[in-house]
């Protein structure tokens, strides 16, 4: 792992070393290769669309160093953090950086958009694995499953949410391991509280797709 | 069929645009939170910050979503193509950022080089000013160039460094595509009269900020600034 407190520091006062510079632009090509990897698998893009898109590869790769360079009040707010902190820190911002900038480069340059986007599938290949009472009973029982998100209906369901359904929502997303005693705990509610918020969720979405 | 109804809002929260609140923790807080470098009282007052908050918890999704991508087989292939193209940036670059706000250039350059010439070269964008084109241009080799319009006249200016000391501008006068000679151009408090080719081009030293007004005899004249600063 690189010690990005030093490459980003040097890299900033341009005091880098060459060596250290050309091993942070090789790690920067990876996690930018892993994000275009990664957004072609999630929304099976083809291979001509990503072509087109790698002949932007020089305006992403651009944009990127970009804001690692003029983002200075973040780096600046990390950098009493020690060298191990740093890194943890710093590459979690960098991957959810590239992330997002691949992202609005590949709805900016019209290979996916905003209701593709929406509207892809999902894969639960896990689906087996969540603990029963979060799952909806569709029909066939099997545990693989590809359901086309229908983002009008999210965006309806959503908003039908009230305050204590919206913080169990948030909760659990934010934990994604949580039970429903540990989301109890964490919002001061009673157990039961909470298996009526999730089961009326259930229901309130299966009405609504019905 | 199983689906689960977390996993559908998940994707929801990563699709929506949430508005972020003036209590928000600025994003280095939030990196440090899902890092756990907060003391306790901190990691509390963002935990329950997120409970009550849909742009902070979008944040941490797409953090979270980030995890995944790491874990993602890398392509070399790509990752080399990549890097090819990251390699171009010279170890003691010169960053150059020109932004268009209206009639107003601001160029700046952070840092020093011995070799400012061909350095700023490799950082001049090849873009005909797109709005994205002006944004950083570090890696393309030729100049900038902005069209405009004054009235009926087309209006094209190069903005071209080409030493640490010097710049050069050129503008270019057509109307219906017949270069209009005898335009206008103060630079400060310097003339210029367009060429019967409808060009004037002249050197700038790098410093300062300069007023430019374009003067066509029949229509509005354009006011604008270049700004260079380190």
């Amino acid at each position: 792992m690189l010690n990005y407190k030093k490459i980003i520091t040097d890299l900033l006062s341009n005091k880098i070393d060459q060596e250290s510079f050309e091993a942070f632009k090789y790690d920067l090509a990876a996690r930018i290769s892993k994000s275009i990897s990664y957004y072609k698998e999630k929304f099976k893009i083809s291979d001509n669309l990503i072509i087109s898109f790698e002949s932007y590869l020089e305006d992403l790769v651009q944009e990127i160093f970009y804001i690692i360079l003029t983002s200075k009040n973040f780096l600046t707010q990390i950098q009493q953090l020690n060298d191990e902190e740093y890194t943890k820190v710093f590459s979690k911002w960098l991957n959810t950086t590239i992330r997002n900038i691949t992202i609005n480069f590949l709805i900016g340059k019209k290979i996916l958009n905003k209701i593709e986007l929406c509207t892809t599938s999902l894969y639960f290949s896990s689906a087996s694995e969540d603990p029963e009472e979060y799952q909806i009973d569709i029909d066939d029982g099997t545990n693989f499953v590809e359901e086309v998100v229908d983002y009008s209906l999210l965006e309806e369901f959503f908003s039908s949410l009230d305050d204590d359904e919206k913080k169990v929502v948030r909760t659990k997303l934010q934990n994604p391991n949580f039970k429903q005693k540990d989301i109890a705990k964490q919002l001061g509610f009673s157990e039961a509280k909470v298996t009526r918020i999730i089961k009326r969720l259930i229901e309130k979405y299966k009405k609504m797709k019905k | 069929m199983k689906t689960n109804i977390f996993k559908l809002l998940e994707k929801f929260y990563l699709d929506k645009e949430f508005e972020p609140t003036e209590n928000c923790p600025d994003e280095a807080t939030l990196y440090k939170y899902v890092c756990s470098c907060l003391d306790r009282k901190k990691m509390e007052k963002v935990k329950k910050h997120i409970i009550e908050c849909d742009y902070c918890l979008k944040k941490i999704l797409e953090i979270r979503e980030s995890d995944e991508i790491e874990s993602v087989k890398e392509n070399k292939e790509l990752t080399n193509k990549i890097y090819q193209i990251l390699k171009n940036i010279p170890q003691n670059f010169i960053k150059l950022k020109i932004e268009q706000q209206k009639d107003e250039f601001l160029i700046w350059s952070i840092g020093e080089s011995p070799i400012f010439k061909p350095i700023i070269e490799s950082l001049i964008p090849t873009a005909v000013a797109p709005s994205y084109g002006l944004g950083l241009l570090m890696f393309k080799q030729d100049k900038i160039l902005r069209k405009t319009k004054i009235g009926n006249i087309d209006v094209q200016i190069a903005i071209v460094p080409v030493s640490q000391k010097e710049l050069k501008i050129s503008f270019s006068f057509t109307k219906n595509e017949v270069p209009q000679k005898d335009i206008r151009v103060k630079i400060n408090d310097k003339e210029f009269l367009s060429s019967k080719e409808g060009k004037i081009e002249t050197l700038l030293p790098v410093k300062d900020k300069y007023k430019i007004s374009i003067l066509p005899q029949t229509s509005n004249q354009l006011d604008f600034n270049i700004i260079l600063t380190k």
